[in-house]
Order: structure tokens, then sequence, then C-alpha cells
């Protein structure tokens, strides 16, 4: 069985989906004010995450600047761009072609370094050996562009160091991590004895570069710190490295990380700088490793900075660890390397964070449970407007790389901070800066579209029907349906504009699914969206048009609602007074129930042989009409007075939480509140904005089963009626904060003596027919007696 | 009305064993006063349950216990150590990697004590993880256990403990592993999962780990990412909260683990951004660099200069929380579990071990949390 029902809307499952549709298509998007309790919280366990809305495309920075990953993130754009990317063994393929004056092909120089096996390489290197020995490769390497160079030029040299390298590989490959890592020490030691050997031997610069490489990292690997320092100081200066190359920093990240190792922070923290600065691919692995523990150490790395453009790249390793940049390390970087490319990713990746603290409505907050803290709002404020002058200093001195999209930021930094009329200007500005221009400036008015549009979104006036009217031609518009935070983003502001305007049922209703009004229904919504439907409002009708022609029919439904929330807050004259207002067309639609029926299990499905079906204004009728009843005939001595007040206990107690008919006084009921009914009326629900409500409380189904109790002669009623109490204190029970008893449990508890007082006063009628049966099939009356 | 029920007076809470007596008494009938009489007989001849048995958790990379430590472990008269092998996560390509594999640097003091290897799960890894790749990360885990493992002597473990804490979206790929691991695992390995508070109040919504034991871990009580909240680690009336009004018996048996860990907690911007473990104390004694905030706190501070802390590079402004748990709230938690239905064999594990707690906890005063819970 599932935990939770929403019968209300499935009953005259059309009329009440298609008013549904009819009303959130019309009233659009908007949304309410705070709800009356929170629905989520710390033991919720479906707390969302939210990451905020996002007007910024990624076409603004270069997508491939090798530094972006650091600095903004675009959903997986990067995990599948970068990450993913062999950037290492790309790097060095090319390097390699490189030194080959560019005659093979990338693929044969892959496989020749990291696919080909040791038997391919000294059939290689025999085939070298001859004259016209490209025609003597084996099988493996036939056709391989590379391995023809090689065999034709004769270059033994690099066919050895690639013999060398294979030798090596095995005890530098960085194990999978899922085991550790079992290292031979004697032979690795041995391989760095045999590799200094043939390092000296070595004629090419290239392949001596090479041979240190694999020496230090031979010695990294085999943990022996001081031997790769003293590697690397030994080797490195025995060979030219006036041709760059990635091996130099591909060397120098073993060297930082054997520093590391020997405790010399600074030392390395400096050469993962450098790395990060020049080698794309070493820089994650740079970025992960730098670290400074203390002031000391962090003075000590600027200490061996060469130029202000390594000093410029540890402040911005150091800025990159948090989330936000001070306006600080902006002005630093700036200073000492205003060309430095990372400025502009830094600007994107800080707005980027900006977006998520003001692009937010208390809408947006209650929605997804997280609440943007005043402190962090304020913090932000701040860096918003430090920022804004920053970035109007660089756009006016022009000298990063970029100057456009400072100049574009600066509008969207206005926007951001609620200046929506310098925003405007700036965009305009921005606009005739980038008139005629290439396909960055294309990207970059496609840009100022974008935030045009939201701009626009941010003037609709929520105290107006033009809201309604421009959110409609928002909507249709291309760019709208591009940029996937619009929709929902316009849901908020909109909802948050509507509570503002004093439109709370609108507000619900641009946010949230429309069977949100009915989960706890509020006064002040209905007649919103009373009125609303009573207006002749154009666009209403218009978009009514599309799903039903019948607008009186949106009016009997909320009126419908209106009804039993009244008649479930215990007011059925009032509810009844508005449910006479449904037309009888509609009236005859209305939902039925049968709520005067015994049922003595705890089920909450009525039994479908039922007969006798009422609507709920009949039910109050009927009601209202058994009280009438009761009280005369009490007036008049009569006895049936006492049946007359158990069926209307019976009644409430049935369209309570509790009895099979609850969906005559709510619309949505949810099993696992049972579990937690002390925390009630209100309880937590997703997507609720002011939670759901639940009749949990019998107390006036008790007061008549009370009446009848005391008005009875026939031992038969009485039996029944304190049966019924008896039920009605359980239920009590079970919502005291005090009851540690779990509804459901194959387990009774021992109810308190003040909860317990019907169930003891059932012996009074242990003769009775009804006791004679239900004692049978109640175990908590046979516990009790 | 619940015509299936039968009487049983289990289900009151442990406070009101009492009010049972008194029931029975009122109103059984002679011959269940004789079967009452019985069952109270029975039950003075039946032994109490043994006492709760200390153990600590090892949470860090290497492994190699102190004199000190290995001193402090004697005196406690702790048998069991869990320590942590690896942890798992996703890094940030989202490729499930192992962090942090332990290696043992020196055994000595673990000699006569049980371990149980622990492995860290974050929950992200059992986000949206196809069924295939949960029977290779089982593979996987199994092979990282069995590496580290070969470190020990003896190298086979009664008890592997999984820690992560799944919400409702990672619960079934969750729940999925364990019984992929049970299946990789020797026959007489026992499984047990950490299980957090809120896991143990709704056992019906979060699920029951298919494994054999539970460790209910009393702390993390309070919000981590709210800079307001009093101690995120232990305060006595929110783990209350969650005690109170959860089923009187969990489906699995439980151990018990409480905190022994401090932190500062750094707030950037309004909101968490890093966790500097055991933070000395005299730090924040700098005036210079640190205001207490608002003034006369002792716990929470403003970072007033630019500056490392603990590998972190602090700005101004940056508000500092730094947590613990008094000896007093120790206490307080001790008491607070008596309402929790340990297993009969429980362990009291401290989490978790190094040179700090040490100093911090004598051996005596975790005896004594021992014995406050299950007095002997």
């Amino acid at each position: 069985m599932s935990l939770t029902k929403h019968r209300g809307l499935n009953r005259p499952r059309l009329l009440c989906t298609t008013c549904a549709i009819v009303l959130f298509c019309f009233f659009i998007p908007a949304h309410r004010p705070m709800p009356a309790e929170k629905p989520t919280g710390a033991c919720d366990p479906f707390g969302r995450t939210f990451s905020g809305y996002s007007f910024l495309v990624p076409d603004i920075i270069n997508k491939n600047a090798a530094y972006a990953p650091f600095f903004v993130k675009w959903d997986d754009y990067y995990q599948k761009n970068y990450f993913e990317t062999d950037l290492q063994r790309d790097d060095n393929v090319q390097e390699w072609i490189g030194r080959f004056c560019g005659l093979p092909t990338a693929v044969d120089v892959d496989y020749v370094v990291y696919r080909s096996s040791i038997n391919e390489l000294i059939s290689l290197r025999e085939a070298a050996l001859q004259k016209g020995g490209e025609s003597l490769l084996p099988f493996g390497l036939t056709g391989n562009t590379f391995a023809e160079v090689l065999a034709l030029n004769g270059c033994t040299e690099a066919i050895d160091y690639l013999m060398f390298a294979k030798r090596c590989e095995p005890h530098v490959t960085a194990y999978d991590g899922w085991e550790l890592p079992e290292r031979d020490a004697d032979f690795m030691q041995a391989l760095i004895d045999e590799g200094q050997g043939r390092f000296l031997q070595t004629e090419s610069h290239f392949f001596r570069q090479r041979y240190a490489y694999q020496l230090v990292r031979l010695a990294h690997y085999a943990g022996k710190w001081q031997e790769t320092v003293d590697l690397y100081n030994y080797l490195l200066p025995k060979f030219d490295r006036k041709r760059p190359s990635i091996l130099y920093y591909w060397t120098l990240g073993h060297l930082a990380g054997a520093l590391q190792k020997l405790g010399k922070y600074p030392e390395a923290a400096y050469r993962y700088s450098v790395i990060f600065r020049n080698c794309p691919s070493k820089r994650v692995q740079a970025f992960r490793s730098f670290k400074i523990r203390t002031n000391a150490e962090w003075e000590a790395a600027l200490r061996l900075c060469q130029t202000d453009a390594e000093r410029a790249t540890l402040y911005l390793m150091r800025a990159a660890s948090s989330r936000t940049y001070t306006v600080e390390d902006f002005e630093m970087i700036y200073r000492l390397d205003p060309g430095n490319p990372q400025l502009d990713l830094m600007l994107v990746s800080d707005v980027q964070q900006l977006e998520r603290v003001f692009l937010r409505t208390p809408v947006t907050e209650l929605k997804y449970g997280t609440q943007s803290r005043a402190a962090q709002r304020q913090e932000a404020a701040k860096h918003l407007l430090s920022l804004q002058r920053l970035a109007r200093q660089v756009a006016k001195e022009k000298k990063t790389p970029n100057p456009k999209l400072w100049s574009a930021m600066t509008g969207y930094l206005e926007l951001l901070a609620g200046d929506e009329y310098a925003a405007q200007k700036s965009f305009a500005l921005a606009r005739k800066q980038l008139k005629d221009g290439g396909s960055y400036e294309k990207a970059l008015l496609h840009q100022i579209d974008i935030w045009d549009l939201l701009l626009e979104i941010l003037n609709l006036d929520g105290s107006t029907a033009t809201a309604d009217q421009a959110s409609f031609r928002i909507r249709s518009y291309d760019l709208f349906k591009r940029v996937p935070s619009f929709e929902p983003f316009l849901q908020d502001f909109l909802s948050a504009r509507y509570a503002e305007s004093k439109h709370p049922g609108k507000a619900i209703l641009a946010a949230y699914d429309p069977a949100a009004i009915t989960y706890n229904p509020r006064m002040d919504v209905l007649e919103d969206l009373l009125q609303l439907a009573r207006s002749d409002n154009p666009i209403l009708l218009e978009e009514a048009m599309q799903i039903d022609t019948n607008p009186a029919r949106i009016i009997a439904r909320l009126l419908e609602i209106k009804g039993a929330y009244l008649f479930s807050m215990g007011q059925p004259e009032a509810a009844l007074s508005v449910l006479r207002q449904i037309p009888a067309v509609e009236d005859v639609r209305m939902p039925k129930y049968s709520p005067f029926r015994e049922i003595f299990d705890e089920k909450i499905h009525r039994p479908i042989t039922d007969s006798l079906l009422l609507n709920r204004r009949e039910i109050i009728e009927k009601l209202l009409d058994y009280e009438f009843r009761a009280k005369a005939s009490v007036a008049m001595g009569k006895p049936v007075g006492a049946w007359y007040y158990y069926l209307i206990g019976l009644g409430y107690y049935n369209m309570s939480y509790f009895g099979y008919e609850w969906e005559a006084m709510d619309y949505f009921r949810s099993g696992y509140n049972w579990m937690r009914l002390p925390q009630g009326p209100i309880f937590p629900l997703r997507n609720s904005p002011n939670g759901n409500r639940e009749n949990i409380d019998v107390s006036r189904a008790l007061t008549y089963f009370e009446k009848a109790l005391a008005e009875t002669q026939s031992p038969e009623l009485a039996a029944r009626a304190a049966f019924m109490a008896a039920r009605c204190q359980q239920k009590q029970w079970f919502c005291n904060p005090e009851c540690t008893y779990k509804p459901g449990s194959k387990q009774i508890p021992i109810l308190p003596e003040l909860y317990r007082g019907y169930y003891d006063r059932m012996r009074r009628y242990a003769n009775t027919a009804f006791y004679q049966q239900i004692v049978k099939e109640c175990s908590w009356l046979r516990a009790y007696q | 009305m619940n015509c299936r029920n039968t009487m049983n007076t289990d289900c009151l809470p442990p406070g009101r064993r009492g009010t049972a007596l008194f029931f029975l008494k009122k109103n059984a009938a002679p011959r269940r006063l004789g079967g009452f009489l019985f069952c109270l007989a029975l039950f003075s001849c039946t032994q109490k349950p043994p006492a709760i048995q200390p153990a600590v958790y090892h949470w860090e990379t290497h492994l190699a216990l102190s004199h000190s430590e290995t001193a402090y472990l004697d005196s406690l008269h702790c048998r069991y150590l869990y320590v942590k092998f690896l942890d798992i996560a996703r890094d940030d390509a989202k490729t499930i990697r192992p962090y942090a594999l332990l290696e043992v640097l020196d055994s000595t003091g673990l000699a006569g004590r049980t371990v149980v290897p622990c492995v860290f799960i974050a929950n992200n890894v059992f986000q949206d993880i196809p069924e295939n790749q949960l029977d290779w990360l089982a593979q996987k885990t199994a092979q990282a256990l069995h590496s580290v493992g070969g470190q020990f002597t003896p190298n086979q473990f009664p008890e592997i403990q999984f820690d992560c804490d799944w919400t409702s979206t990672t619960r079934a790929a969750f729940f999925s592993f364990l019984k992929k691991m049970r299946n990789r695992l020797p026959e007489h390995t026992r499984l047990s999962a950490t299980i957090r508070l809120h896991q143990y109040k709704f056992p019906d919504q979060t699920g029951v780990p298919p494994v054999d034991r539970g460790m209910l871990m009393l702390y993390n009580t309070g919000d981590i990412d709210d800079p307001e909240a009093e101690n995120s680690i232990f305060q006595p009336a929110d783990a209350h909260k969650y005690i109170h009004g959860a089923a009187a018996t969990y489906p699995l048996p439980l151990d018990l683990a409480l905190p022994m860990f401090s932190w500062a907690l750094v707030y950037r911007d309004g909101s968490l951004w890093k966790i500097i473990p055991e933070p000395a104390t005299e730090t924040f004694r700098d005036t210079a660099r640190y205001a207490p905030f608002p003034a006369g706190q002792d716990k929470r501070f403003l970072a007033k200069q630019a500056g490392y802390l603990g590998g972190q590079y602090l700005r101004p402004g940056d508000f500092l929380r730094v947590e613990n748990i008094d000896t007093t709230a120790l206490r307080q938690a001790a008491v607070l579990a008596r309402e929790i239905d340990l297993a009969n064999d429980a362990r009291l594990a401290f989490f978790h071990l190094d040179h700090a707690i040490v100093h911090r906890y004598p051996a005596w005063f975790l005896t004594e949390l021992c014995e406050t819970i299950r007095p002997e």
C-alpha cells in the first residue's frame, strides 16, 4: 500500500485535473510568502541541494583554456573535455613528432612509444642497424610511419631509450590505487645505475633529458627522496634545455614531490607553481599537490620566485583554493601580471558565485530548503561593490587580454547589485563596442542578449495583470527556452513578486504544482484565486480555452477546496455557505463520500459496497440536520437523540485522518505522518510551501460520542459510543509528544490512565452483544480488559 | 481494530518498565500470575548482559601506535581497534577512486587486539551508479582490503565495517553493494555498518543495511553548515530528539560510537569552507590574528589577519568555530545512551585515537563512560 494518498484530485479526476491545469496554465508561475512551518529541517531525509541559477554562457571565455577547469564550472564540460583526456600522453606524442620533423603520425608514435612490445622494439633496433632496414620491420610495425623513420635513419639512440623506458615502466606506473604498491627497490636502483651510464653515453640532448626524467622518476617512486633531489641536481645541468620540453616540467614534478616529502614545503610549492603555470599536462597534479602550511612557508615560496609572473601564479594558486576570491587577490595578480589570462577566468568564476547569492528570492529558499544567510549576503554585497570598482578599472585600462569581457561584465555586476538602470546602460555601451566583431564578439553579444532578457524579467511588476501577459511573451522567446535557468528563475521571481503584491494565490501557482493549494489550504490564497477566476481576465480565458471552455468549473473547484478547508477547521456552517455557492451543474460533479458507517478496523479506504453517497455539501447538511434532531429529541426526552449524536461522532471520526473517509475533509494524506503524529497537525511536505495539514484532531468526534453516552439508555449504544470514544482517546494519545508507541507496531503499549478511561468503561458493557463481538476483533480492547 | 496485535510489554520505554509490573499485577488472573512469577524466577536466574567493551577508532593513513597510545589502550583494556583501511570517493571527474590506503608503519601495540577494518565510502559514490559498476566496486574494495590487510598478522578479520552516510537516493545501491561485499568476503566475516542518528530514528524511511551489526554514531547531531550552530559534534538536546521517539528496538544489534575529536570549522562568505582537525587551543590566544566573536567567546573567532592555520589560508573576516566535546557532554551522551537498546555484547567505540586524545580524556574516564551506559 502506498504511503500517501491524493484522492481529492483523482475522484472527479477529469474535472479536477483539468481545472488544475487550467489554473496552472493561466496564472503561471508565481508563488507565496513564507510558510507557517518550515517544510524541511535537519531531520528531513529529503533535503535537496540547489546550486543556484546562472545566466553565464561558457562561450564568453575560452573554454579550452587550460586553466579553466580550476576556475569555472559548466556542467560536465570539463569532465568530458579535460579530465577525461590524457593530456600527458597527447603532449608527449606531439613532442616526439616535433623531434622527428613532423614526419610520423600521432597514432604511429603513440603505438611505438606506448603500446609496442619489447620484442618489437628489439626487431626495430635490428632493422635500424641495417641499410634499408625499414623493409625488415616486424609485422606489428609494418607501415608504421614512426618505425619507418627510426629504421630509415638508424636512430638506435632513440630505440635504446624506448627500450629502457619500457623496462622502467612497470616500476613507475602509478598503480590504480586499489592496492598498496609493491616496488622492487633493488631492481629500481639497478635501473637507475644503468640509466646513469646510458645517460652519459647518449649524445642527443633530447634523449638525455628523457633519461634524466626516467631516473628521477624511478628514484621518486622508489621512495628515495634525497636521491631524487640529488639525481635531479646532477643530471639536469648536463643537457641543453634551450629547446622547451614538457619533460622538464614532468621531471620538476618529481623533484617537487621529493622536496615535499623531505619537508621542504616552500621549495616544493614554488616548483608546483612553475609547473602549474607552464605545463598543462601536469597542471592538475601540480594544483592538487601544492601545499603551504604556514605564513613563513608562504614568504619563503615567494622569495623563490624569479619574476612577477611567477609570483602572480603563487597568488593565483593560493586564491584558487577558495570558492571565492577577494578583490585583493584580483588586484595583486593584476598588478603583478595584468596580462595573465587566468584573470578572466577568475572573474567569471567569481561572478558564478555571486549569482548564487543574488539571483534568488524568498521563494527559491523556501522551495529548496536552503537559506542564504544575512551575513553571507552582507559579505557578498561588499565584495560585489569592490569587484564592480575593479571591473570598471580593468575595462578602462585595457591591460588584460580581453577588456571587452570586463566591460560587459561590469553591466552584469550592476544587475546583480540591483542597479538595473545602470546595467541597462552598460549593456548598451558594451553592445556598441562589440559591433561588427568576430566570433568571440558574437558570443559576447549573445551573452548580453541573455542578460537583457534577465533584466526584462526583473522589471516585471507582480501587482498588475501586465506581468501575466509579459511572462507569456517572455516564455515564447527562443532565447528563454535555450537557457535552462530562465524558467525556474522566472517562476521563483514572479512568485515572489506576486506575493509582495498581495496575490498569494497567484504566487503559489507561479512556483508550485496546482495541488499545492490543497495540501494546507490558506484562505488568503483561495480568496485571491477566486477573485482572479471571477475577474474578466482575457489571459485567463485565453489560456482556459486551450483546456476547458468553462471557467465556472474553476470557480467551483476553488469553492470546493475552500468549503472542505472550512469544514476541516470545524466550521460546518461557514463551509456550507461556501459550498452552496457552487452551481447545481457543477455540484453534481462533486465527489461523494459515505462517512456515517460503523467500520471498526483501522483502514483508510472506504469499502466499495457503499450505497449512501453524499457530497461535502450534503454531508454538512446531514450533520447539521442530525444535530438539530439530536437536540430536539433530547429536549423532548426521546432516546433517539443519543443515536444522532453517535452518528455525528461517527461522521467526524471517519472523516478525520484516522478514518476511511478522510478525504471528505482533506485532499492529501501521508501515511508516513503516522510515525510522527505529535509533530502535527502540519507536517513537512516536499513541493508544498505550507507543508501538509492532516486532520488529526478527533476531539470533536469524542465530544459527540460522550454526548451519546450521556444521553443513551441503551447498553448496546452505550457500548458502541464508549468504544468509539476509546478509539478517539487512543488517537489522542498517539498525538501526544510523550507517546513512544509507534502506530502499526505489533506491540500494545500501556495507555496512560488519562487516555484509558473508555477502555476501562467498556467492562460495564461486557454483557452486550456489541461487546462480545468487538472484544473478539480488537486485541487492544482485549488486552485492557 | 488492530486485530492481529498481540500483547507485549517489551515496547515499554526503558524508564517505564515498573509500570508493566503494575499493569500485570492489577489485571492478571491467578493463572497468569503464576506464569508471571515463573517468568520472574526465570529472569532472576538469567545473567545480566556483559559489560560494554571499550573500543577505539584509528582514522589516519599511517598506523604506528606510539608508546603512550599503546599504554592508553592497555589502561582502557581496549581489545578492539576499528582501523580505517581506505576511503572511497569520486574525484573531480566523478571517477570512483580509493584514497588514503592505510600503511602500517609499526605493528607494535596491536598484539592482543582485534582489528576491525573500516572502509569509508562517500555517499556520492552510490549516486547514479549502475549495477555492473557496483560489482566492480565490490571487487576493487575486496582487493584493497586484501592488500591493506596483508600488513597485519594475522590477516584474517572477524568483522569489517562500512561507513557511508547513505540517503534515500543512494540507499538501494549501498545496500546492494553490501550484499555483494558479503559474497566476496570469507564466510565467517561479520559485516557491520555505521548508523547515523537520523537513520536510527527513521529506519522505515532510510532503510536498514543488510549487515550483521550496526555502529550507532551518537554524534554529529548539529548542522555543520550552520555558522550559528552551538556545537555540531554533540548537543545533548539535539541527540535527545533523535533518540526520543525512535522505535524501542533497532532491527540490528547495535554498538555505540562516541566522539572524542576536536575541529575548527571555518566559515567563509557565510558558509562552511574548511574543517581544520585538532587545532591547538593556544593558536587562538594570538589576539593579533584572532578576535573572539562575539567578545568574551572562547570557541568562536573572527580572523583579523590573513594567514595560514592548519594548512589553510584564512582571510580576514573568516569565522571560526572551535568544537570539541568535553567530559560533561560525554557523560550526558553516556546517560542518553542508556535509552538505546544496545546489543548484549555491545562495544563502545571512541572516535578517534590520536596523541591529543590520550591527554584530553584519561582512560579511567572512558571506562567510567562504559559503566554509565551499562553498570556492571
